[in-house]
């Protein structure tokens, strides 16, 4: 089997593949890069919501605002507000967000009351932005994989190529 | 409990092999070259004359569709040879979805898989220092912390694009940027660690404690027969304070009123005759005197009531005052790291 392959390949074809195995590899070199400057965003972001959130529940006093208020197993079920989708796009799957129409949402602030002050607001719109950039990030890092396979990939036709 | 700081660099340090240093040594030595390049070449303390000598490129180095197309038909190739290999290589892939965060155990089972297959495998050590336990950190630091010089990822674009030239140009051997970067060292930032300052942990232990004593003695006041005789939220006591304050302030009125009196009626009475407008004058001076002493006092009087919380140890526990020390070192509350 192997051998067979081995005439498949063709000597200058060898070039092209080295020229796109460098093409990879600078590539993945960038990804890496943009995938540590993803993180970052991530962290800043939570890092601003959990403070909006902390003055909130400074606001508010401890117990109105805490983990007792979130619902339970057996409170009743409600839909997501955003969903992700999977698309294709150059072979490598990535994600999209999706806002969810079901009708059966639940606005989470409501959990803490009505009247809540302005920084629950603002501490959930931060925490909705950190969705975007969280799928970014896993689309980056989707990438990043897909590229290893392919530097793997090409890297033994290259040396099945030249053995 | 030290904390991380957040990372401030996000460039990847790339500390190349020899071979790519003899490379790169070869290089023809002209102004364009990337600062980093430059000097590795020429040594540490190498500085442009003119800073702007320089600017790298952004290149494109994005798959176009040809290039796709390569890609897949080189993995339909090996689709076979994959499938007659055993399992080596599908077990691999399994592996790499498997571990989606930890990425350089990822890549030594990469290198490991590589082995297997008897090709030849790039050395990326690549250390991801996100999402590891500390001691594991350690140890990778012993063994991998290299110093001197590096390059960034932009200086690889240059080297791209400087070897694609050399090869437009009818360069025959001119080695291939993957080839150049086996061997080489990649490093990606850390986390620089922040020590918590003993002062303010000093500080949070004893506010916790203080905390916790005044909580317990909220809790355990019902049951204390001494400070029972001293119900601080009953009506009645509230209405004695509000009685109290209400006595300062009528005092304070009263001696208003007097100090006026005495000038408007007091001092006519022993002078005998004097013009009404004068009297008020007099009566007002008087009253404002009095007024600004007596409004010392009423202050010093209100601040002092509202200082006065709890001075006294009515039963219950010993009160929190000094932080319990055992040899030198503290008793540790510590464990109790975030308090609802």
């Amino acid at each position: 089997m192997t051998l067979e392959t081995k005439e498949d390949l063709e000597t200058d074809n060898v070039d092209v593949v080295c020229d796109l195995l460098d093409k990879l590899v600078l590539k993945q070199l960038h990804l890496m890069e943009e995938k540590m400057v993803c993180e970052l965003n991530i962290e800043s972001c939570i890092n601003n919501g959990s403070i909006h959130l902390a003055k909130s529940r400074y606001i508010m006093g401890q117990s109105s605002v805490s983990t007792a208020r979130l619902p339970m197993e057996s409170s009743p079920e409600f839909s997501a507000l955003t969903t992700c989708e999977t698309t294709e796009e150059d072979d490598v799957q990535q994600l999209k967000v999706v806002e969810n129409n079901n009708k059966s949402k639940v606005n989470p602030i409501r959990w803490f009351g009505v009247l809540v002050p302005q920084n629950l607001h603002k501490a959930q719109s931060i925490f909705q932005n950190t969705i975007n950039v969280v799928v970014e990030c896993v689309n980056v890092q989707l990438q990043l994989f897909e590229n290893m396979r392919n530097i793997d990939a090409l890297k033994k036709y290259v040396c099945l190529a030249k053995s | 409990m030290d904390l991380k700081g957040s990372l401030v660099d996000t460039k990847l340090k790339i500390y190349p092999s020899k071979k790519l240093l003899n490379f790169l040594q070869n290089i023809e030595f002209s102004d364009n070259i990337p600062v980093n390049i430059a000097k590795l070449v020429k040594g540490e303390d190498f500085t442009y004359k003119n800073n702007n000598g320089y600017d790298v490129k952004q290149i494109n180095f994005t798959l176009n569709n040809k290039d796709l197309e390569i890609i897949k038909k080189v993995k339909e190739k090996f689709k076979n040879i994959e499938l007659s290999d055993t399992d080596t290589c599908g077990s691999h892939n399994d592996v790499i979805i498997k571990n989606v965060c930890t990425k350089d155990a990822e890549i030594k089972s990469r290198e490991n898989s590589l082995d297997i297959n008897g090709v030849n495998k790039k050395d990326l050590d690549v250390k991801d220092t996100q999402n590891k336990d500390l001691d594991y950190i350690d140890k990778e630091k012993s063994d991998l912390k290299k110093e001197g010089p590096y390059l960034i990822s932009s200086d690889m674009d240059w080297l791209y694009t400087h070897l694609q030239e050399r090869r437009s140009n009818g360069e025959k051997n001119v080695p291939y940027l993957h080839a150049l970067l086996e061997g080489s060292h990649i490093e990606l930032p850390e986390n620089t660690v922040i020590k918590r300052n003993p002062i303010l942990e000093e500080r949070c232990v004893k506010l916790r404690a203080q905390q916790e004593a005044r909580e317990y003695r909220k809790m355990t006041k019902s049951v204390d027969n001494v400070r029972m005789r001293f119900p601080e939220d009953s009506i009645s006591y509230q209405l004695k304070q509000v009685n109290r304050q209400l006595i300062a302030v009528g005092q304070f009125i009263l001696s208003i009123f007097a100090g006026f009196l005495f000038g408007f009626k007091g001092v006519e009475w022993m002078l005998g005759n004097l013009d009404f407008g004068f009297r008020l004058l007099l009566g007002v001076m008087c009253a404002l005197i009095i007024a600004l002493a007596e409004i010392y006092f009423l202050a010093k009087k209100l601040n002092e009531e509202l200082n006065v919380p709890e001075t006294i140890q009515l039963g219950g526990p010993p009160k929190f005052a000094q932080e319990p020390t055992c040899h030198g070192h503290k008793i540790s509350f510590i464990d109790k790291e975030h308090k609802d």
